[in-house]
């Protein structure tokens, strides 16, 4: 059964993951790549994405390496652990059963 | 992702720096992570710069422009301290200490009351060690919550002074209020001068200087959020019952000891000739003999504390004689279990004798003690009491020591001082000991 309550408008976690998946990226790097993909639906406090960073990270989620940048301040990269490519299949399943079953009641 | 070359102002850097610091700040982020996060934060914030420069921004809009996307301090700290600490420390310590205004910028009066506050926090704790070890079992626990709790609010709110809360102001300003009280209530003229109560005079100094200065006190705080309610409600809680206790000098009610209705008292006195003579040979004027009996239905667990042993206390036996009888025959102490036996019970009775026997205001006194230690329930405890009268004048005759038509005899008990039993009574009658105020 779906958990509704698991795609509340706080939860960054799937997102994070999702956008994560396809590659690495630093903080600013993924609030903007967020603002995009979206379209500006995630046009979010950018310092938001790093207590939820963080907290992923903590929770094994998601692993973090520092780069060197030459003219710039170093990043902190990051991208999902095994763990958190497990979480993000099952939390994409859920969503996808989730956003069916909403569909099939809302109609097209 | 462009990425634009950073050339950074120290102005904006510093500005950058100050914005990442109040996050740490108010995130109470652990020592190890502190500075890579603080890095990684003030990393963001070069960058956001930077993209506003290129695209076409001057340096003060690109760095407004980067602290604005950013997000507020407090807002950011919490959510941090909640990965950091858990989401029960961020809803309560972490709404109390959010970081709204640079120390350096406080009006002057914030310096001196927050040492204040801290060693008002400090004498709290220390009142809450001493309730714990002195006190009765309901008085240990209650005192010691309390200043603990007390001690904790104020010293947070020292902190949070300093940063700009508007609670933390409120507070500070009723701890200088009853500090204020407490120096009034306790000046009194002493030998050569008077006694002040220190904490209360700085007290007062600070209240006045919170007063004159509400003006800019008001912009320093003007930024700060008010508490959520159930917060509030638990510092005002802890603060109205910090304040009875220090009101009623920890002095609260105790039903774990015991009351009026736990202790019979009865007593006769009889007024036989006192032993001797004068030196002309006269027989002695009767004197007083009074033979209390006390029983204990039950006794006081721990009525002074854990620290205090039961020797230390007890209850007192006072007997108002009148001038001339304050001296002593054989005091004669007993006791009796609830099973009938005998038992000797040490009690010790002595004379206050003034000064001066001639003065008006001699108050002469044969005061008792029946310690603690010798209490136990359904004892009965037997005091007998004789008077001596002491002779005034040439102290040939029997006259020189009027009569006593009676003696006033009471009983204070020690039960957290709170009743005395007293009465009256003329020789050869009963005497009737009841609850006086």
């Amino acid at each position: 059964m779906p958990d509704p309550g698991r795609f509340g408008r706080n939860d960054l976690s799937l997102v994070l993951l999702a956008a994560l998946h396809d590659r690495e990226m630093y903080g600013y790097e993924l609030v903007a790549e967020l603002r995009r993909r979206s379209d500006g639906v995630f046009d979010l406090g950018e310092g938001t994405v790093y207590p939820a960073l963080r907290r992923l990270e903590r929770d094994g989620l998601l692993r973090a390496r520092w780069v060197d940048v030459a003219g710039g301040p170093r990043r902190r990269y990051y991208a999902p652990t095994q763990a958190g490519e497990r979480v993000l299949a099952d939390g994409r399943a859920e969503w996808r059963r989730f956003a069916a079953a909403t569909d099939a009641i809302l109609g097209s | 992702m462009r990425h634009h070359a950073v050339q950074l102002p120290a102005d904006v850097a510093a500005r950058f720096g100050d914005h990442v610091e109040t996050i740490l700040a108010n995130a109470r982020v652990p020592a190890a992570n502190r500075d890579e996060l603080g890095e990684e934060l003030r990393g963001h914030l070069v960058q956001a710069f930077a993209a506003g420069v290129a695209d076409g921004l001057t340096a003060d809009q690109a760095a407004e422009g980067a602290v604005a996307a950013f997000g507020g301090a407090d807002v950011l700290g919490r959510e941090l301290m909640a990965t950091y600490r858990g989401r029960l420390w961020a809803s309560t310590i972490g709404q109390l200490l959010p970081v709204i205004g640079q120390a350096s910028r406080a009006p002057w009066p914030i310096s001196w009351i927050v040492p204040f506050d801290r060693l008002i926090a400090a004498f709290s704790l220390v009142a809450a060690a001493a309730f714990l070890l002195t006190g009765s079992p309901l008085r240990a626990v209650l005192g010691f919550t309390i200043g603990v709790l007390a001690a904790a609010v104020i010293w947070l709110a020292a902190t949070a002074l300093r940063r700009g809360q508007r609670w933390a102001a409120i507070v500070s300003a009723y701890v200088c209020l009853i500090n204020a009280v407490i120096f009034f209530v306790t000046l009194s003229p002493s030998a050569g001068g008077v006694n002040v109560s220190l904490n209360g005079l700085l007290g007062l100094v600070l209240l006045f200087a919170l007063a004159a200065n509400l003006s800019s006190l008001g912009v320093w705080l003007a930024r700060s959020r008010p508490l959520p309610s159930p917060l509030g409600l638990l510092v005002g809680g802890v603060l109205v019952a910090w304040s009875v206790v220090a009101g009623t000098g920890g002095n609260l009610p105790d039903p774990s000891q015991i009351g009026p209705g736990d202790i019979r008292a009865s007593a006769i006195v009889t007024c036989g000739p006192a032993d001797g003579t004068t030196e002309s040979g006269e027989p002695l004027p009767p004197a007083p003999t009074l033979d209390l009996r006390v029983t204990y239905d039950r006794v006081d667990p721990w009525p002074r504390g854990l620290l205090r042993d039961g020797t230390s206390w007890g209850d007192v036996i006072q007997l108002d004689v009148g001038r001339f009888y304050p001296a002593l025959g054989e005091v004669r102490a007993s006791g009796v279990a609830d099973d009938g036996r005998a038992e000797t019970v040490d009690v010790s009775v002595w004379a206050e004798v003034p000064a001066e026997l001639s003065s008006a205001n001699a108050q002469d006194q044969i005061v008792g003690e029946i310690l603690g230690a010798d209490q136990r329930a359904g004892r009965t405890i037997r005091v007998i009491i004789p008077t001596m009268p002491i002779l005034i004048g040439d102290g040939t005759s029997s006259d020189d020591a009027p009569a006593l038509d009676g003696i006033v005899a009471s009983i204070r008990f020690h039960h957290l001082d709170r009743f005395t039993l007293r009465g009256f009574a003329e020789c050869d009658k009963q005497l009737t000991l009841e609850s006086a105020e």
